[in-house]
């Protein structure tokens, strides 16, 4: 017997065909779980930067942000982001915009960040259970307000959101109108206790002004609980006698292309660094500092100051050390399609399988072994001669920093190379007797110090036992 | 100076030899005094003499890690195009300029390990099409004990071949697990390049002036330069190897008058034999495979 009502579904079936039908639909609660563990909450919020970003980039093609502001406002109670990028048209909304994933027929903004159309909604879960989103396009304006909640606990196998309020005639009275604002309520207790803490928001802002630093650069305004937020301007150090690498090139992989441009050089000593510390004494080093190689995927940074083997230290050349604490390496790539960048889904760092990842690394391996030897040298050099007789050290302080952009190109790193001088010959010796004898001898040696005691029996010694 | 070397490193000498030849032919690609020859001169400069005389080629650079006798290498150096560089090769290497076209010899002492690696990994990213590499490495395998784990200290386990152990290393089995390493190193570097760049192996030699020494080259090539490097007709150099077969170049010691004897008889007819009063077999055929490169000064 077929169960009850089964006789009539067309999917159950009898003897003759019986029901082929495994139910693999997804479970709400347990796809928002999921959804969320895989991202920190400040990787969350700069995700949503993003689609600001993105919005600008659709509004400006140009690049040219001035006049562009996102607000950012984040206390233990809300959590709020409103920007005048552009808003999204409610269409956008309805087919693409709140979908989990991107689907196969959307095309974005050229160069856009948001690749798997998750980030926003991910985002959104990560912070709180109550969303309100109001969006005001140049031809339609729309309010949504999503209680999780309530949308968790709809049995329906379709899921959807419903607008609060749609106007698909929407006239706007001035282009600065046009913009997202995204508040958040009931935010998580863990998120409300992080929203407390000044020191999270200090990391947040952080976190902002790395990521979005191209956005910054190009004049767009971030703020965070009021403060604009200061770009940050990478630049190495150029002069007539030094130069950084600085290559660019396009990538083809299965026919499409990316765009790659890569600068590799040496920042100049921080004020507060004494060049002659011992650079072997780990405890003199405690922060990882700012060295190492940064990349940037359609102008969004991926990541920061790498010193692992991923970008090629302790593989292509030495481990990091803090020799190297001066160098820095950028790399920027671009495609119109950002499927065809090596982002991980949280923008946190690469998709160590791409190809075109691979080659990049390549690239960037090469660099990183030009930069090198000059930081050896500076290295030898100081070591070997006094600090008036260190030609390579004067050069770099010499130099002057230069944005990254506006550096002229160079397949290699150029430095003066000052001939390399043998180590020294001498040998220190350091030995401890006890006070007694160390009395008797300085006395019949009538020596006055404990330097000229040593030396004086070591040439003892030298001239009455050693054969030349 | 040249002669001493001749007399105690017969095979190296006669190995340079068939490097030249093979190199010859790369002026099927272009002039060869468009390439540059970047090497390890030594205080004797052998190598740098032949590519000068033999291929003409003029701009040469060679590093020397040696820096506490600097003035003594420069009196040393036979031509005033050779660019002497001082300090370690990993060092060096970035800094030299490789948009041209190269042939370059890592002409190291020591076994394969992660300095030579990171060098022929470096310059198999940067050497253009048309430039070719060759490795030299030592290949004593050393006492039978801790023979894998000298190879791991050496190159780390992530590149240590699978199913190795100490007496899988003995005689010549380091070199052949050194050429996979090394091969296998320039191959993953040269798959991720830009631009769409291949690597094709053309020596595996090995030889023994006292210590097993082996010497691993190929030339690197874009799909644009097939035909150009199909007409250097490589493999019609017996001594060119492209897998894991190597050419071991055992060098008989020969008085004058053999060497007279054998060569008029040389090259031979097929199915002839060499005839020489009180020679081995052995000694008869290595002689056979060298004789064109064998120096008349020995």
């Amino acid at each position: 017997m077929p169960p009850a009502g089964g006789s009539n579904s067309g999917a159950s079936g009898d003897h003759a065909n019986p029901d082929m039908r495994i139910d693999a639909s997804p479970e709400k609660r347990f796809f928002v779980e999921l959804l969320i563990k895989d991202i920190d909450l400040l990787p969350a919020v700069v995700d949503l930067v993003d689609n600001s970003v993105d919005g600008a980039r659709r509004l400006r093609p140009d690049g040219r942000f001035d006049g562009l502001e996102v607000a950012i406002t984040a206390n233990p109670q809300h959590f709020e982001i409103v920007d005048n990028c552009g808003g999204i048209e409610a269409d956008l909304a309805r087919h693409y915009a709140f979908r989990f994933g991107r689907p196969a027929d959307f095309h974005g903004v050229p160069r856009s960040v948001g690749e798997f159309g998750i980030g926003m909604k991910r985002a959104l879960f990560k912070l709180g259970r109550e969303f309100l989103i109001d969006s005001k396009a140049p031809s339609s304006s729309f309010a949504i307000l999503i209680d999780v909640e309530e949308w968790e606990a709809d049995p329906s196998p379709e899921w959807s959101f419903r607008f609060t309020e749609v106007d698909d005639n929407y006239q706007p009275s001035s282009p600065a109108d046009l913009g997202t604002s995204i508040r958040v309520e009931e935010l998580h207790p863990n998120v409300s206790e992080d929203f407390k803490t000044p020191r999270t928001l200090a990391e947040l802002r952080i976190d902002l002004r790395l990521r979005h630093q191209v956005a910054l650069s190009s004049d767009m305004t971030i703020r965070l609980n009021g403060e604009a937020l200061r770009p940050h301007r990478p630049a190495l150090l150029v002069s007539d006698e030094v130069l950084p690498i600085r290559r660019q090139m396009d990538i083809t992989d299965n026919g499409s292309t990316v765009q790659l441009a890569l600068a590799a050089g040496v920042v100049g000593a921080s004020d507060h660094e004494d060049e002659d510390r011992d650079e072997g004494r780990a405890e003199d080093f405690k922060t990882p500092g700012e060295a190492g190689w940064y990349l940037f995927c359609n102008d969004r940074l991926l990541f920061a100051a790498d010193k692992t083997a991923l970008t090629g230290w302790g593989t292509a050349g030495p481990a990091y050390h803090p020799q190297y604490r001066r160098f820095r390496g950028y790399a920027y790539l671009w495609a119109d399609d950002a499927a065809l960048l090596p982002w991980n889904t949280t923008k946190t760092g690469v998709d160590q399988d791409s190809r075109v990842w691979r080659r990049v690394q390549q690239e960037m391996f090469t660099a990183l072994r030009g930069v090198m030897p000059i930081m050896n040298r500076v290295k030898a050099e100081r070591q070997q001669s006094a600090p008036e007789n260190r030609p390579l050290a004067a050069a770099l302080q010499r130099a002057k920093p230069v944005p990254v952009a506006e550096l002229p190109p160079s397949t290699n790193m150029r430095a003066p190379s000052p001939p390399r001088t043998p180590a020294s010959t001498d040998q220190r010796i350091v030995y401890t007797v006890s006070r007694d004898a160390y009395q008797k001898v300085r006395e019949a040696l009538e020596a006055s110090s404990a330097a000229e005691v040593g030396r004086r029996t070591f040439d003892y010694y030298l001239e009455h036992e050693v054969i030349d | 100076m040249a002669k001493i070397d001749y007399r105690t490193r017969p095979a190296k000498h006669i190995q340079r030899r068939m490097l030249i030849d093979a190199c010859r032919r790369l002026t099927a690609i272009a002039p060869l005094a468009e390439y540059r020859y970047v090497g390890f001169g030594g205080l004797e400069f052998l190598d740098f003499d032949l590519f000068h005389r033999a291929m003409g080629i003029a701009s040469m650079v060679s590093i020397e890690k040696e820096i506490e006798a600097v003035d003594r290498y420069k009196f040393n150096r036979p031509f005033a195009t050779i660019e002497l560089r001082f300090g370690p090769a990993s060092d060096e290497l970035p800094q030299l300029d490789w948009s041209g076209r190269n042939i370059v010899w890592l002409d190291y002492e020591q076994q394969l390990d992660t300095e030579v690696l990171a060098d022929t990994e470096y310059l198999s990213g940067v050497l253009t099409p048309g430039s070719v590499l060759m490795v030299t490495l030592n290949a004593k395998p050393g006492d039978d004990r801790g023979r894998l784990d000298r190879l791991i200290a050496n190159v780390g386990e992530d590149r240590v071949p699978i199913g190795l152990a100490d007496h899988t290393l003995g005689a010549w089995n380091l070199a052949a697990v050194q050429r996979l390493i090394l091969v296998d190193a320039i191959s993953g570097v040269v798959r991720n390049r830009a631009s769409q760049t291949w690597f094709r192996q053309l020596f595996n030699f090995r030889y023994q002036d006292g210590m097993p020494m082996q010497t691993i080259g190929g030339i690197f090539g874009t799909p644009q330069l097939d035909d150009a490097i199909e007409r250097c007709r490589f493999d019609d150099l017996e001594f060119v190897r492209r897998g894991d077969e190597p050419l071991t170049i055992r060098v008989p010691v020969l008085t004058a008058k053999e060497l007279h004897h054998l060569n008029r008889q040389l090259p031979l007819k097929t199915g002839a034999d060499l005839h020489a009063a009180g020679l081995k077999d052995a000694e008869k055929q290595a002689y056979a495979i060298l004789y064109r490169w064998y120096p008349a000064a020995l």
